[in-house]
């Protein structure tokens, strides 16, 4: 039956019609390709005319290839407090630039953008856009609706870069410690600095120790404090005793991270907690008891003689709120005596002093994720004197922060904790951490509770107690030095302050410079008036915030009574030597 | 003509459904592929605004915004400590008229709230919009 069977060829016939059927495949085959070539041709046109311009900006790629990357965010990691709230986010703004070159005419260009941008001036505009470079920037991180209009303008040779701008919606809150950066987005101070690259690699957000909300608190109070007593500066921070986190972080003046660089003010940018050091006064007593105990092997009935001030070299020593008697141990803290303090420091010893203070960091720099650290300003040589004037917290400063630390060491039971900023996501807390270093006995810890609760419940930081909290802690009054010698009008006031006393939690320190006596704290400037309550009102915060119960019982208050002597009871002593003298 | 035998027209209808459907798949194809991309778009987009709304959702929620709020609108006060009740037997119990002994209960607020001042709407500049945001951020002190 095929086409091509050779017994239908005599048949003239049947030789046409094969004939036919071939011209007719032949035909249908040549409209085919005809047909595939016009197919193809116009395909062609529509890949490369048509579809051309637009394919060579875009990406090729089928999204349904592969399931596009998470594009990496090129934008700065945020900051944020334990709780989650933002304290720096990077935000999409954009920045106006200009190619000049393109500008036919810059005088109308310049006058429509002095118009949108009322803090530029028409010349510098014309002088920018006349300029012979091929890039200036005209404004960096403008805000949306000023885009709009340079937009509808439709100037030519104006365009947008997209750029990132860093937000501190705080504001001033943690400006020390967040710190803040620059233009082109690189940290300058406080965390930014720290973590500058870990932070633009956008991996991850950056989870600080601090709970905004006790920070709050804590600037609130040394800020009543400031303006109340008409100090110069002022500084304070909450820790957690066991663990070294450091909750609020205070620092003033301070200052707005959001225009940190336009305004530079020094004072303000000076972050007095960790850079600062001073000599810390009557707050250092607590190291000079604690080696008495630890080290001199001194018990609540070991007396000191303060009866006759001290001398050392052409400075005489005398107490501030002078007892001029024999005191017991508890009696020279709570009367905070200088003379009492240097007696305890001399049955230390020189050298065993000096080591109980190294222990404690106070002789080294403090480690702590902020570039701002000062280090502490101690003798080269460790004689005699230094040990002496140390003792009672002069002639030796160190930073707040590094106090606080070493103050915390003791009171959580004699582990020494490093301070910290950033949350440690590590093995639930570092409470666990097998190096960590004793530098007090448990039973030295539990007398410095004590005695600390001594001086809230019978002391001069009576003015610290929060009821139900049980708050210990330690008054420091410090004359400034000036001109080589010490200014008695001008002070720097500090409290230590620890709840609850029988086991303490979390450390709050407040520090007021150059404090002013007022009317109602009858022209006193002292920490007692000052500083305390302003620690009793962070306390008063802190346990509303972080919710805590009002303990049952004061465990440690009025324990050491029988080792001080009643007003009445030191009257009689009076009388009955004056008695005898005769 | 043998040419238009059944099999051939066949073949020729399924090569030409074939090539119809495969026109028509990748068009749908190409279609789904836009609106994808599309809808990838308005999730950054959305992110991104997320991301304005939460600085700024920080930026109202300030403590200090707030206190100063709560003690301007509401008269509220920051709580003492003396305020705080270790223990449910602590809180005393109210006494009647019936039971002979008399101690006036009161239902009200032990401590009255100050009066309320003025409600105040919150200023444009305080509308939520990522420009005034900024502007409020650098211009706040």
């Amino acid at each position: 039956m095929s086409m091509f069977k050779r017994t239908n060829i005599e048949f003239t016939g049947q030789k046409r019609s094969a004939l036919d059927m071939a011209r007719g495949r032949l035909v249908l085959l040549s409209l085919f390709f005809v047909l595939s070539y016009i197919l193809i041709g116009a395909r062609v046109v529509h890949l490369t005319i048509i579809e051309g311009e637009l394919k060579k900006s875009e990406e090729t790629v089928s999204y349904l290839e592969a399931e596009p990357v998470e594009a990496k965010a090129e934008r700065r990691a945020d900051i944020l407090d334990r709780n989650g709230v933002i304290l720096a986010r990077s935000l999409n703004t954009s920045s106006l630039y200009a190619d000049p070159h393109l500008i036919s005419d810059p005088k109308t260009v310049a006058k429509d953008l002095a118009k949108i941008f009322p803090d530029m001036t028409y010349g510098d505009l014309l002088q920018k856009l006349q300029s012979d470079k091929r890039f200036v920037w005209i404004k960096r991180n403008m805000t949306p609706d000023d885009q709009y209009k340079i937009l509808y303008l439709g100037h030519p040779g104006l365009s947008f870069k997209e750029e990132q701008r860093r937000i501190y919606p705080q504001g001033s809150l943690a400006a020390h410690i967040v710190g803040y950066t620059n233009v082109d987005d690189h940290g300058i101070a406080g965390l930014e600095a720290s973590f500058d690259k870990l932070l633009n690699k956008g991996d991850e957000a950056l989870l600080t120790t601090i709970d905004v909300r006790i920070q709050h608190a804590l600037r609130r109070e040394v800020s009543t404090a400031m303006k109340t007593f008409s100090g110069v500066a002022g500084t304070g921070v909450v820790m957690d005793v066991n663990t070294g986190e450091v909750l609020a972080a205070v620092s003033l003046p301070d200052f707005d991270p959001n225009n940190a660089n336009d305004k530079k003010n020094k004072a303000a940018m000076f972050n007095n907690l960790t850079l600062g050091v001073f000599e810390p006064g009557s707050t250092f007593k607590i190291f000079t008891t604690a080696a008495a105990i630890e080290n001199a092997g001194a018990q609540m009935g070991t007396t000191y003689d303060a009866r006759e001030p001290l001398k050392i070299g052409r400075f005489k020593i005398s107490d501030y709120h002078a007892q001029k008697r024999i005191m017991t141990l508890p009696e020279v803290f709570m009367h905070s005596s200088n003379i009492g303090s240097i007696k305890m420091a001399q049955a230390v010893g020189v050298d065993p002093f000096k080591n109980f203070l190294k222990d404690l960091g106070l002789f080294s720099k403090p480690d702590i994720e902020i570039p701002e650290v000062g280090a502490p300003i101690i003798k080269s040589s460790w004689k005699e004197i230094d040990m002496m004037t140390a003792s009672f917290g002069h002639g030796i400063a160190v930073s707040p922060l590094q106090l606080v630390t070493a103050a915390s060491s003791i009171m959580n039971g004699g582990i020494l904790v490093k301070p910290t900023l950033v949350m440690d996501k590590g093995q639930g807390g570092r409470k666990a951490d097998k190096n960590s270093l004793r530098v007090v006995s448990e039973k030295t810890a539990h007398r410095m509770r004590q005695l600390m609760r001594l001086v809230v419940t019978g002391g001069t930081g009576s003015k610290a107690e929060v009821a139900g909290y049980n708050v210990g802690g330690k008054t420091g009054t410090a004359d400034k030095a000036s001109h080589g010698g010490y200014d008695k009008n001008k002070r720097r006031s500090s409290f230590m302050g620890f709840f609850p006393s029988e086991a303490p939690r979390y450390a709050v320190y407040i520090m007021v410079d150059e404090p002013k006596g007022t009317k109602e704290s009858y022209g006193y400037a002292t920490a007692g008036w000052v500083a305390a309550p302003a620690v009793g009102k962070v306390i008063e915060s802190i346990v509303s915030i972080e919710g805590m119960k009002p303990q049952e019982s004061d465990e440690l208050g009025h324990t050491l009574d029988a080792y001080v002597k009643t007003k009445e009871q030191i009257a009689k002593e009076k009388q009955l030597a004056a008695f005898t003298a005769h | 003509m043998r040419l238009f035998r059944i099999s051939n027209i066949l073949s020729f209808l399924v090569a030409t459904i074939c090539g119809v459907l495969l026109f028509w798949t990748s068009q749908a194809v190409q279609h789904k592929e836009d609106q994808l991309s599309e809808i990838r778009h308005k999730l950054t987009q959305e992110t991104e605004t997320i991301r304005v709304l939460s600085v700024e959702w920080d930026y109202l929620n300030r403590p200090q915004r707030l206190e100063q709020l709560a003690r301007d609108q509401l008269g509220m006060e920051q709580p003492s400590a003396k305020g705080v009740v270790s223990a449910a037997s602590q809180i005393p119990e109210p006494m009647f008229e019936e039971e002979g002994i008399m101690q006036s209960v009161s239902m009200e607020p032990a401590i009255h709230a100050a009066p309320k001042a003025e409600i105040v709407q919150p200023s444009k500049a305080e509308k939520q919009s990522f420009e005034t945001l900024i502007q409020n951020l650098s211009g706040e002190q």
